[in-house]
């Protein structure tokens, strides 16, 4: 199973383009990411944690400009090309890319656990990142540096999960689990709900439209370019939604 | 009457009561759920206006919402026909995004407030904007236009607005100009191509613009054209915003202008790539200028009316405001502090009350401060936990602190009152820094904004001093009260005010009367005294992909994140330990 | 103070309020100056269409299961 995720990882890092594309949306994540922890920063009532937060948001920033420069630098050297277009987000989620932080509804402790299973997820990622970059060392250097900071956080997450919530620490870092779990688990079905939805409404599309669609274009034809006179009756009833 | 005034769903969601004729709260959703330019339905945005009043749900008298969602549906589905088969993949996204959510307003406010359904009403995108321009201005009679990327069908409307003190307020839009042709959407399209994103990089456009030649007019007037009637029209073979959900300009687009900025390739002014980039900016921005004035020429002709409302995102092109102002013959031009979107909560909420309603008309107190008051104590709990030291200092001891800061090349977070409505910070929630030298911009950039260098910082100065440094045209003054317009630098004051002075020469100054913002204004002359420029850098309060703050605790962390070395919050002032330590530096001499 | 109701309850309120919209939407296209009255039968279909689309969105953890429905 490891060997197997060795050889996505593998794959997924292997090319240079889609390695600068990844980077750059790494960068976006952990952008996205800091400013969760700076939000929860200003919602805590916690003084200790107020200052981890912000020492924590300050780290996330700091790896979203390390991810940039090196995405840059590693397009600055590919010739001009299409940029990517999200064709392997899922491949690459990032720390929180699967999960959705609604910090104002978390209480310090509930935000703790989640926030250890992200950093500790997101410290295994990057290690498998660290291993399979070894013919990039520049990439690699990131990842090391960035990992480096996860385990931090890894720690301080834990060490404070244990000091707001010394009784129930194990009973939330389970319950962080399975809503993590659950998120992912809804992220699957709204994806696949929106595969069907689209399918569905591409069919309706090739299926319903292409008599209206001739209809709207000879419509069109008729209509002026320019100025469109607006009728009275118009600047009057509010009480339509046409 | 109590009314509600709702926008939403598109960007920059907001909501605005106003009660007995005048607005009592009025905020952007994005302020209070920290999210930069949240559409969502603004329920943060409600619940805070309902609570400010007082009042429930049921107490409302109507909800109005700033555009008529079927209306919308209507141009959607039908831009989506008229672009088959090359619409197949925005068919689907816009039906699963409209059909899904957006398109059942009246059951979504119903269900989100409980309120009756007879009592939801909706105005036209434009109405809104129009009403946001002309309702809150000083002025009686006026001409208004209103044009952005697109409501309903309407991307741009012309009409008037009169308010006589004995008879019925009345604002009728005469004519518009539909959807695919538009304004905000030929702007947008520069704004995607030069790698910035739509809907808040057009202020990066318009600052790069001044880096270039216009040298490629002729082929930007290929894909904007005017009509014979005096409209416009783009060529649509250059755009794709109708057809793609994806992409704004076509191969064609790019055949013309060449390839296209990555979003993340960096803008180098000093290579040839980074010089067609601003000459492209250029382009669009003159011809948008030259379209504008053109339209503003023909309206004055037509009412004969001294004054004009413009409202819309347009709006927010200073630039072309100022060229507005000097050039159309209107004597006075009114952008309110909310031009956008988030404005037409206020506009419906107006429109509604005075039209629908006949309320007799009221004077809408002439400032953007309808957000949420400070609560300084949130400073002194803050500073106490962290063991900072506060100072409660009483008004001129804290206006002669600050001045000090500011001479001595301190960056001050300055939070006062309540909460500008609107894009701008107009003075109580702002980064304030002295205006001298490149050093500061420089540093504002690197260390507190982290924006590209080619944006330029605004200055505020006081009306009283303000046409000592500022070439303003008779009515620059009140252009410049919400930062509406951009007006050259006096020659002799560039090189003292080389931080906020943009490279044409110009800047997008702010025009404080005291009334607006006593305390601010207080400062500025105090620190006149001192350096003998009467002009600080003014900045919003917040740093690259966070909205500006709101409460003190926003402002606190924002401080410690950040290069700013003093927060000022009302009365209270903290300082970091390094500034407190560090040996005092002259700076204004 | 505004009485929260929960996220099912809230769609089926706007479930319940799509006849009434669609039913404006009919009207102003019948009315509507610029002779568009051909649209409302893909309209309404759509705005039928629409009602699955909310119900997905009211039942997120179900929503592929909806979809079934056509």
């Amino acid at each position: 199973m490891r060997s197997l995720l060795s050889l996505v990882h593998w794959w997924v890092w292997r090319d240079a383009r889609r390695r600068a594309t990844n980077l750059l949306r790494f960068a976006e994540v952990e952008a996205d990411g800091g400013r969760d922890i700076v939000r929860a920063a200003e919602q805590t009532r916690d003084p200790v944690l107020r200052k981890l937060f912000l020492v924590h948001a300050l780290d996330e920033q700091r790896h979203a400009e390390l991810f940039r420069e090196r995405g840059r630098a590693l397009m600055a050297q590919l010739p001009p090309g299409p940029d990517g277009g999200g064709r392997t987000q899922w491949l690459a989620p990032g720390e929180r890319g699967l999960d959705d932080l609604r910090v104002e509804q978390e209480r310090d402790g509930s935000l703790l656990a989640f926030l250890h299973l992200s950093e500790k997820t997101a410290a295994r990622d990057f290690a498998h990142y660290v291993d399979v970059l070894g013919h990039d060392p520049a990439t690699r250097e990131v990842f090391e540096k960035v990992a480096h900071d996860e385990a931090f956080h890894m720690t301080y997450t834990h060490a404070q999960l244990l000091r707001v919530s010394p009784e129930g620490h194990g009973r939330l870092l389970w319950m962080a689990r399975l809503r993590r779990l659950w998120s992912l688990y809804l992220r699957f079905a709204g994806a696949l709900a929106g595969l069907i939805g689209a399918v569905i409404l591409t069919l309706q599309y090739f299926i319903l439209v292409p008599p209206f669609a001739l209809l709207a274009r000879r419509a069109q034809a008729r209509e002026p370019l320019g100025w469109v006179a607006i009728p009275e009756q118009r600047n009057g009833a509010l009480t339509r939604q046409y | 009457m109590k009314i509600l005034g709702v926008s939403a769903h598109y960007h920059d969601a907001a909501a605005a009561l106003v009660v007995d004729g005048l607005p009592v709260a009025a905020v952007q959703e994005e302020r209070l759920s920290r999210r930069k330019n949240d559409a969502a339905f603004p329920m943060g945005a409600i619940e805070w206006c309902l609570d400010q009043a007082g009042l429930r749900p049921e107490d409302l008298d109507a909800v109005v919402f700033y555009e008529r969602p079927m209306l919308k549906f209507d141009r959607i589905l039908t831009s989506a026909l008229r672009a088959f088969p090359h619409s197949r993949r925005a068919f689907a996204h816009a039906m699963k995004n409209t059909l899904g959510e957006k398109a059942w307003v009246r059951g979504l406010i119903t269900a989100q407030l409980g309120v009756r359904r007879d009592k939801i009403l909706f105005t036209e995108h434009h109405q809104s904007h129009a009403a946001a321009a002309f309702l809150t201005a000083p002025t009686r009679r006026a001409a208004i236009l209103t044009t952005d990327g697109v409501g309903e069908w309407a991307t741009t409307t012309v009409g008037r607005g009169e308010r006589p003190a004995d008879g019925p307020t009345r604002i009728i839009l005469d004519r518009e100009v539909r959807f695919p042709h538009s304004l905000g959407m030929f702007y947008s399209t520069f704004t995607a191509y030069l790698g910035f994103a739509i809907n808040e990089g057009e202020y990066k456009v318009m600052g790069l613009a001044a880096y270039g030649r216009p040298s490629m007019v002729d082929q930007v007037r290929k894909v904007l054209r005017r009509t014979p009637d005096g409209a416009f029209a783009l060529d649509l073979d250059y755009f794709e915003f109708h057809t793609s959900v994806t992409r704004s300009f076509s191969r064609r687009f790019v055949d013309l202008f060449g390839p296209p900025r990555l979003a993340h390739e960096p803008i180098d002014l000093e290579t040839a790539e980074g010089r067609r980039f601003a000459d492209i900016a250029a382009s669009a921005q003159q011809v948008l200028e030259e379209v504008l004035v053109d339209l503003t020429r023909r309206l004055k002709r037509e009412t004969g009316l001294p004054d004009l409302c413009l409202g819309g995102g347009v709006a927010l092109n200073g630039v072309a405001n100022t060229r507005i102002l000097a050039e159309s013959g209107f004597e006075r031009l009114f952008v309110p502090s909310a031009p956008g979107d988030a404005g037409s909560a206020l506009g419906a909420a107006l429109y509604a009350d005075r039209i629908h309603f006949g309320n007799p008309d009221r004077d809408i107190p002439d400032h953007p401060f309808w957000g949420p008051e400070l609560d300084e104590a949130d400073l002194a709990r803050l500073a106490g936990e962290d063991g900072l030291p506060l100072q409660i200092l009483d008004e001129p001891a804290l206006i002669d602190l600050s001045v000090e800061d500011l001479a001595h090349g301190r960056v001050v977070g300055w939070m006062d009152g309540a909460l500008e409505f609107g894009p701008r910070a107009l003075g109580h929630r702002s980064i304030l820094t002295a205006p001298h030298d490149l050093a500061m911009r420089d540093r504002l950039n690197r260390d507190i904004k982290y924006r590209e260098e080619f944006r330029p910082f605004a200055p505020v100065v006081p009306i009283e001093a303000a046409d000592r440094f500022f070439v303003l045209p008779p009515g620059g003054a009140r252009l410049a009260r919400f930062m509406s317009g951009v007006f050259p630098v006096r020659a002799e004051w560039r090189e003292r005010l080389a931080a906020v002075t943009h490279v044409d020469g110009t800047a997008r100054v702010q025009v404080l009367e005291r009334d607006m913002a006593p305390r601010l204004h207080d400062l500025l002359l105090a620190y006149g005294r001192r350096s003998g420029v009467p002009v600080l850098l003014n900045t919003s309060f917040n740093l690259a992909g966070e909205p500006i703050v709101n409460r003190v605790v926003e402002g606190y962390s924002t401080f410690r994140r950040s290069g700013i070395d003093v927060l000022v919050a009302g009365r209270s002032r903290i300082v970091k330990r390094a500034v407190a330590q560090a040996a005092p530096r002259e700076e204004v001499a | 103070m505004i009485r929260h109701r929960g996220r099912f309850h809230r769609q089926m309120i706007v479930l319940g309020s799509m006849a009434g919209s669609t039913l404006e939407l009919v009207q102003g296209l019948w009315r509507h100056g610029s002779g568009r009255r051909w649209l409302i039968p893909l309209a309404v279909f759509l705005c039928l269409t629409g009602a699955i689309l909310v119900l997905a969105v009211s039942v997120e953890a179900l929503a592929p299961f909806v979809y079934a429905i056509f």
